[in-house]
């Protein structure tokens, strides 16, 4: 779909120049490698070290020496060989270029209250770590400034600054995190009224990028915990939140 | 506090667990009076429904005295006799609004889950696996009630319990099943299965003003049951000609409407049904639809089926084509508890009903491990189990 077209206002909504580029690429080493062969790399990469652990003796430590470069190259992206031959067999830079610069999410749900209602609640931020899971708190700053805390990942705090950019009463909120954030993210969401008296219709559309890109993604995928799924349950607590004024739990078996 | 916990494959045992605590204002916690086996436990028994943990508290049909309550709640004291729907529904979403309970939107705190299974999630529901929310079920001494200001249905102090037990599921599932069928005067209905549900569909398909019921089971003792009533003709379901009897029965044309109570787990002696067990002991399905074939082929030209019969999973060689030849219309789902339960409360109290003629065992709590096995097995003509708590 072409959400320019459909959505006008996300045009006045300036993701793409905003968007904060990854702090750590500034210093990490330019990928120079293709995704094909980043992969492959990988694989043959891992297979040698497999091979070399099973060798064992000298072949075996060089095998798996080997394997650790080629797995480096794999996951990096960057080969110190190609730098010095000057080569880059990257075909399509604006694609690895999309993949760095973030993640994109847009998600639906229909909350059956009026539009006035689910907006304001929406909009004073510090309402959400009460709904959404993965909040521990919202500090508003000013109108346009909040500071949000995430609820820690692996010991880690995580926190960033966001500034509004955008606000139609009723309507739309867009905003963007600032620069230095340990999250960096962007989004839209809006309210239209649902047909047949149904509520509001809510789409939240996001650009973030996590430490470690596409990678750490797909590896959270695998974990069971793909961003794009805790997002989708945390408009989900959203809508439940604001018709039933609580949050459906079982307190475990027998409990 | 003692609860029956589902242990694996056919294997339920009695449990010591932590007693319930109220968590949101609109809960209550209900001491438990009386509660029942369901057919559609035997499902989690048998190991048909996916999502069942070791130590899961089993249960959804109940009934108690109110002995806590969140500060929320109102319309009920400490001491109050109720009834609990086996749908959790929170009164406030749209399929709430419109007495679709048990779609509620907001009572499944894993429907992200069933979303994946099924496209959307329906409602939370009592000891009925994770993915119907992992509510810890009504067999047990105490069982918390969220979004009890909807839910449960107050008992005048007069009824004895087995009387309005069955309100809780399977009085307004035989109900509803009736009425999905949308009865004209005249009309003849075909009913498969006579459990607790086929009975029940049976009684409410005559009160709909259903002209004659056709009665299919394989069990002697259920057939003669449902046919007490002479507006009900009961058929032996293994036997060969079972389409051309339901024809001539009806004049060559068909049931008007056929209720499928047997859902999932269909026994049956022809090939389809062979062609089932043997695809769902291979895991390459999960449910075996014998019963719904035969009800397709069966039912008359723009007729209706109408599924109490619970189906979990996928089903295989569905005859599509006859369905959609004859024009036929579906209907089906978890029942709608909240929207039927005050009216059959009332038409037990006039004694119009009297849903005490399906027991057949009564039993303290503690022995459910033995009647699971019972009434799986259909041994010593179970058809519904009571157990009471002290």
């Amino acid at each position: 779909m072409n959400e320019n077209s459909s959505h006008p206002e996300l045009l006045q909504t300036p993701l793409a120049e905003v968007w904060p580029e990854e702090k750590s690429h500034e210093e990490s080493p330019q990928i120079n490698v293709n995704r094909r062969e980043r992969w492959a790399s990988g694989a043959l990469g891992g297979g040698l070290i497999l091979f070399g652990w099973r060798t064992g003796g000298l072949p075996g430590f060089l095998s798996a020496l080997l394997g650790i470069g080629l797995l480096r190259r794999g996951a990096t992206g960057h080969c110190q060989l190609y730098e010095k031959m000057g080569v880059d067999s990257l075909e399509h830079r604006g694609e690895e270029e999309r993949e760095r610069s973030g993640m994109k999410f847009t998600g639906n749900v229909t909350v059956h209250r009026p539009r006035g209602e689910v907006y304001g609640f929406w909009r004073d931020f510090s309402n959400l770590p009460q709904v959404m899971s993965h909040l521990e708190r919202v500090e508003i700053l000013s109108d346009e400034r909040s500071r949000w805390v995430a609820k820690p990942i692996g010991g880690k705090e995580i926190e960033w600054e966001a500034k509004i950019i955008n606000d139609r009463q009723d309507e739309l909120i867009a905003w963007e995190s600032l620069p230095g954030s340990s999250f960096s993210n962007a989004g839209t969401v809006r309210f239209e009224d649902a047909p047949g008296n149904r509520g509001t219709e809510i789409t939240l559309k996001m650009q973030y990028s996590i430490p470690g890109g596409v990678l750490t993604k797909q590896l959270l995928t695998i974990l069971g915990h793909s961003p794009e799924e805790q997002l989708k349950k945390e408009l989900r607590r959203f809508k439940q939140f604001m018709e039933a004024s609580e949050l459906p739990v079982n307190a475990g078996n027998g409990v | 506090m003692k609860a029956i916990t589902w242990q694996g494959r056919r294997h339920v045992e009695v449990s010591s667990v932590e007693e319930p605590k109220i968590i949101h204002p609109r809960d209550i916690i209900v001491k438990v009076t009386s509660t029942a086996i369901c057919g559609s436990d035997l499902h989690l028994y048998n190991g048909f429904i996916p999502t069942m943990e070791r130590g899961d508290v089993l249960g959804h049909e109940f009934m108690g005295r109110v002995v806590a309550k969140g500060s929320a709640i109102d319309h009920l004291q400490e001491g109050d006799r109720v009834v609990v729907p086996f749908a959790i529904a929170c009164g406030k979403c749209f399929f709430c609004e419109q007495t679709l309970t048990s779609l509620c939107d907001n009572s499944n705190p894993n429907a992200s889950k069933a979303d994946k299974l099924y496209g959307k999630s329906g409602s939370g529901l009592f000891g009925y696996s994770h993915l119907f929310g992992g509510y810890a079920g009504g067999q047990a001494e105490y069982v918390r009630v969220p979004f009890a200001d909807v839910g449960p249905l107050k008992i005048p102090e007069g009824l004895e319990d087995e009387s309005v037990l069955f309100l809780s599921d399977i009085l307004p599932t035989g109900y509803m099943a009736a009425e999905n069928c949308a009865i004209e005067p005249g009309q003849v209905v075909a009913v498969w299965g006579c459990g607790p549900v086929g009975q029940f569909a049976i009684l409410s398909a005559l009160l709909l003003g259903a002209e004659k019921v056709i009665a299919i089971d394989r069990i002697e003792d259920r057939l003669a049951l449902a046919a007490r009533d002479e507006r009900v003709i009961a058929l032996h379901s293994d036997r060969s000609d079972l389409l051309e009897a339901l024809d001539e029965l009806t004049g060559g044309r068909g049931p008007d409407a056929c209720i499928d109570a047997v859902g999932m787990e269909a026994h049956g002696t022809t090939v389809g049904a062979l062609y089932d067990q043997v695809k769902t002991a291979a895991m390459m399905a999960t449910d075996r639809p014998h019963v719904l074939r035969q009800a397709i082929m069966a039912c008359r030209k723009g007729g209706t089926l109408s599924i109490p019969g619970v189906y979990g999973g996928v089903a295989d060689k569905l005859p599509i084509g006859a369905a959609f030849t004859k024009g036929l219309t579906f209907r089906m789902g978890q029942t709608h508890v909240h929207r039927y339960m005050p009216m059959l409360l009332k038409l037990i109290e006039e004694g119009t009903i009297d849903p005490r003629i399906i027991i057949t065992h009564r039993a303290p709590l503690e022995e459910a491990p033995r009647l699971y096995e019972t009434f799986r097995a259909k041994e010593q003509e179970c058809l519904k189990v009571v157990l009471h708590c002290s």
